[in-house]
């Protein structure tokens, strides 16, 4: 179905500009995940992810007119700060143990 | 009457126990001094019953001493119980009284062993094991005993088990009396069918009131009797040591000697004979199985005094001259005369282990050796042993006076005398049996003379250096001998045949055990006369003989004798290769068959296939598998979006086929859309019946009635809201 403006309308935009949008970042951060060595990187291209399931939940929310996808963003919220923080303290061992933070040399649990 | 039995067996058991547990912590005179005092205890507790509380309760069915309910299964019960009566009275006086010399002996013949603890534990079990087997109430008491005397004997042989030919001699004899167990076993079962009870005194008397049950045709137009009689008797061949079963004896002299005297000269092998007559009621109901028992006894004294005829080692003699008395008890009890194979047993007992022991003597005077090659002239080195041996050597050549004239004689007696196969149409047997016992008794005379004469006259043949060593053993080994030799002299008398002089009680035995053998064999006075006569003839004709031939070491006929027939010598020296035979017959093939088991069940089917093939499976799929595990995170978030991606688009992907299906019945026509779809439920469907453009129903199921006939083409949408796709089913009708 195409977009359509209500002519006057400046505070709508069309949903599919923001799933648009979410789609591009979570494929950057997929192939920051997928592609850079440096796990710092990979760290960030997760937070990408994250975020642009946010913004799709919220995108959703206030199309369908439903808050439960606002909610669903604070929890993603404090997760990715869990998760960065468990991801940080992670790198931090790896670093101290390996003196690298390069994913292809990171292989001790290869079988 | 009650009696504190129990305690018969238990103080050797407790003796054994102790010694066996403790040995080590025990000084050597101590642990000695427990053996005989155990064994001592159990002699003093069963004279005490015998003499003092046995004659009151004699006729009452004697002592009885139930311990516990042992067994409660169904009908069947059976009690840990002991009763003594006038046989197992006197079986356990011997077995007490030459256990006890048998005891003091091994002190001085053991004195140099260093497992000393370990070997009277042994032989405290074996008295124990000895005296259940004798006192057991009921057959699976007595086979505890029977089990437990086999154990022990096993044990003893393999006593020096560091040498390989020991312990294969324990192994042998172990196995040979499980053949012959099963045979006991089987007989036991056979009895518990047909009477429905295992107590000896129940089915005793249930033979001689000759239970119709015990009388019903079983095998082979035999009764149910004769078959279990059979049975039973296989199992005394085993133990016992007859033909075909006695193999194992002559290789059990591997063990020590004090034990080679009680074990397997006195005590132990003598356990068929008790066993036959204490179940001679129901032997005395199949004359046909007594028969076969006759003639196995006097076929087995004649083979094994012929191959003592040459043997060459002096224990070996003695064991061939046990197997061949074994023979004479049996071919006794065989014909009918329970209480002479019993008196036999006892003179027997007294007078084997007096040569048993002297042959301890001269080994240990001689450097432990026991080859009669090498001796000769120990007449003068050994006056103790010599006499001792003497008084023996006359008793079981049956010279008169000495006990083995008795009781051997009285054998003969019995077997010319008895009339229980005329009734089979079997009345050779008597005669034939006492035709054999005869030349096995001319036999025994020539090879015990030999084996006399050999060692104790002439000059001596030994090395130097064992000739300087030859010394009379201590008085702990002399005292023993001397009491058995007076034995052997006088225990003849308690089996006088007074029938002769019209005084039947003379023959105090018979007396004795009429209660539980029945009475005496009725013999004509001339038979017994002149059969007297002549076994004293033969007696001294095979000790004439071999005088002459090996007084004072081989002497020329010998010599040419020997080159004369070398093959049929050395044929009997090889004990007639039975041996080599049984080895052909049975050790061989099962020996190929355990190998090949072992090749194909235990190394392929449970080595190959169930251990390793596991193993290997496993190994192979965790090579494969490690082949995925790089360790590197990156492909594994690879293949998780990998995976994710295929969910998401398999669970939500277009319908990929759909088909019509269309039922008519006349006009009426219904069909059916979506079979197979996956996620029907999210698939909406247009369906167009007449052709017309206009949709009739939204189901994928439905139906419609023409109104008039034409063909029509029917044409369902079927719509995925999802992916906003559409596909088009169409199909024909034609209506009449």
């Amino acid at each position: 179905m195409p977009p359509t403006l209500t002519p006057g309308d400046t505070t709508k935009m069309p949903t599919t500009y923001y799933l648009l949008l979410s789609f591009a970042l979570f494929v950057v951060g997929t192939a920051g995940v997928l592609l850079r060595r440096n796990a710092l990187i990979v760290l960030m291209g997760i937070e990408l992810q994250l975020n642009a399931g946010n913004l799709a939940f919220v995108a959703f929310s206030r199309a369908i007119g439903n808050d439960s996808g606002q909610v669903f963003t604070f929890f993603i919220i404090a997760l990715a700060a869990a998760e960065a923080a468990v991801g940080l303290a992670i790198l931090v061992g790896l670093y101290r143990q390996q003196q690298t933070v390069n994913l292809d040399e990171a292989r001790l649990m290869r079988g | 009457m009650e009696h504190n039995l129990r305690l018969i067996p238990l103080l050797p058991f407790l003796g054994a126990v102790t010694l066996f547990f403790f040995g080590r912590a025990i000084p050597r005179a101590w642990a000695s001094r427990i053996a005989i005092l155990a064994i001592g205890g159990a002699a003093l507790v069963a004279m005490d019953a015998f003499f003092s509380a046995l004659p009151e309760a004699a006729h009452a069915g004697g002592l009885h001493d139930k311990v516990m309910l042992w067994i409660a299964s169904g009908d069947l019960k059976i009690d840990l119980a002991f009763r003594m009566d006038q046989l197992s009275g006197v079986m356990c006086f011997i077995i007490t009284f030459i256990g006890t010399l048998i005891h003091i002996y091994s002190v001085g013949y053991m004195s140099h062993e260093e497992d000393y603890a370990r070997f009277f534990s042994y032989l405290n079990l074996f008295c124990a094991a000895m005296l259940v087997l004798v006192l057991g109430d009921s057959l699976p008491v007595m086979f505890v005993g029977w089990e437990g005397v086999g154990l022990c004997s096993y044990l003893l042989i393999g006593f020096w088990y560091k040498d390989n030919a020991n312990a294969s001699a324990g192994k042998k004899a172990f196995i040979t009396n499980r053949v012959g167990d099963f045979g006991f076993l089987l007989g036991t079962f056979l009895l518990f069918s047909a009477t429905g009870t295992v107590n000896l005194a129940e089915i005793v008397s249930a033979a001689s009131g000759s239970d119709p049950a015990l009388l019903q045709p079983f095998m082979g137009n035999q009764t149910l009797a004769f078959w279990a009689c059979v049975f039973l008797f296989i199992g005394a061949t085993g133990k016992s040591a007859q033909l075909p079963l006695y193999i194992w004896l002559p290789d059990a002299m591997a063990g020590p000697t004090p034990v080679s005297a009680l074990i397997h000269a006195a005590t132990m092998v003598t356990a068929g004979v008790y066993m036959i007559a204490r179940l001679s009621p129901l032997y005395s109901l199949a004359p046909a199985a007594m028969a076969l028992v006759a003639i196995v006894g006097a076929l087995t004294a004649v083979f094994a005094a012929i191959i003592g005829f040459a043997q060459n080692d002096f224990k070996k003699v003695l064991a061939y001259s046990t197997v061949s008395q074994l023979g004479f008890m049996f071919a006794a009890v065989g014909v009918g005369a329970f209480g002479t194979g019993v008196f036999h047993l006892g003179t027997h007992a007294f007078f084997k282990a007096g040569l048993f022991l002297c042959a301890g003597s001269v080994m240990h005077a001689m450097s432990n050796i026991g080859d009669i090659r090498k001796m000769g002239g120990l007449k003068h080195h050994l006056p103790w042993t010599h006499g001792v041996f003497l008084v023996c050597w006359l008793a079981i050549c049956g010279v008169p006076v000495f006990s083995g004239f008795f009781s051997k004689d009285a054998i003969v007696a019995s077997a010319f005398g008895t009339h229980i196969f005329d009734a089979i149409g079997m009345a050779w047997v008597g005669p034939f049996v006492g035709v054999m016992l005869l030349v096995a008794a001319l036999g025994t005379a020539f090879y015990m003379s030999r084996l006399y004469y050999l060692v104790f006259s002439g000059e001596c043949r030994a090395d130097h250096d064992v000739q300087h060593h030859i010394h009379e053993s201590p008085v702990e080994m002399v005292g023993p001998l001397v009491v058995l030799a007076g034995g052997a002299a006088i225990v003849g008398f308690f089996g006088l045949p007074g029938a002769l002089f019209g005084k039947p009680e003379l023959n105090l035995l018979a007396h004795w055990l009429e209660p539980v053998v029945g009475p005496e064999m009725h013999i004509p006075h001339g038979l017994e006369i002149g059969l007297m006569a002549g076994s004293t003839a033969l007696a001294l004709a095979g000790i004439f003989a071999a005088r002459t031939l090996f007084r004072g070491g081989w002497q020329p006929p010998v010599e040419n004798f020997v080159n004369a027939v070398p093959g049929f010598v050395n044929l009997v020296r090889d004990k007639f290769r039975v041996d080599e035979l049984y080895a052909f017959l049975i050790y061989r093939p099962v020996s190929w068959l355990a190998r090949g088991l072992f090749a194909v069940v235990d190394r392929f089917i449970i080595d190959t296939l169930l251990v390793h093939g596991p193993a290997k499976v496993v190994d192979t799929a965790g090579r494969v598998a490690r082949v995925f595990q790089s360790g590197e995170v990156q492909r594994y978030v690879a293949a998780f979006a990998i995976g994710i991606a295929a969910i998401v688009y398999l669970a939500s992907r277009p319908a990929t086929h759909s088909e019509l299906k269309v039922t008519q019945v006349a006009r009426h026509v219904t069909i059916e859309a979506g079979i197979g779809e996956a996620a029907s439920a999210a698939l909406k469907y247009e369906v167009d019946f007449d052709s017309d453009g206009q949709i009739d129903r939204k189901t994928d199921k439905a139906e419609w009635t023409y109104e008039g006939s034409g063909t029509y083409t029917i044409t369902v949408n079927v719509l995925d809201p999802r992916w906003n796709t559409t596909r088009t089913l169409k199909k024909e009708v034609r209506v009449d």
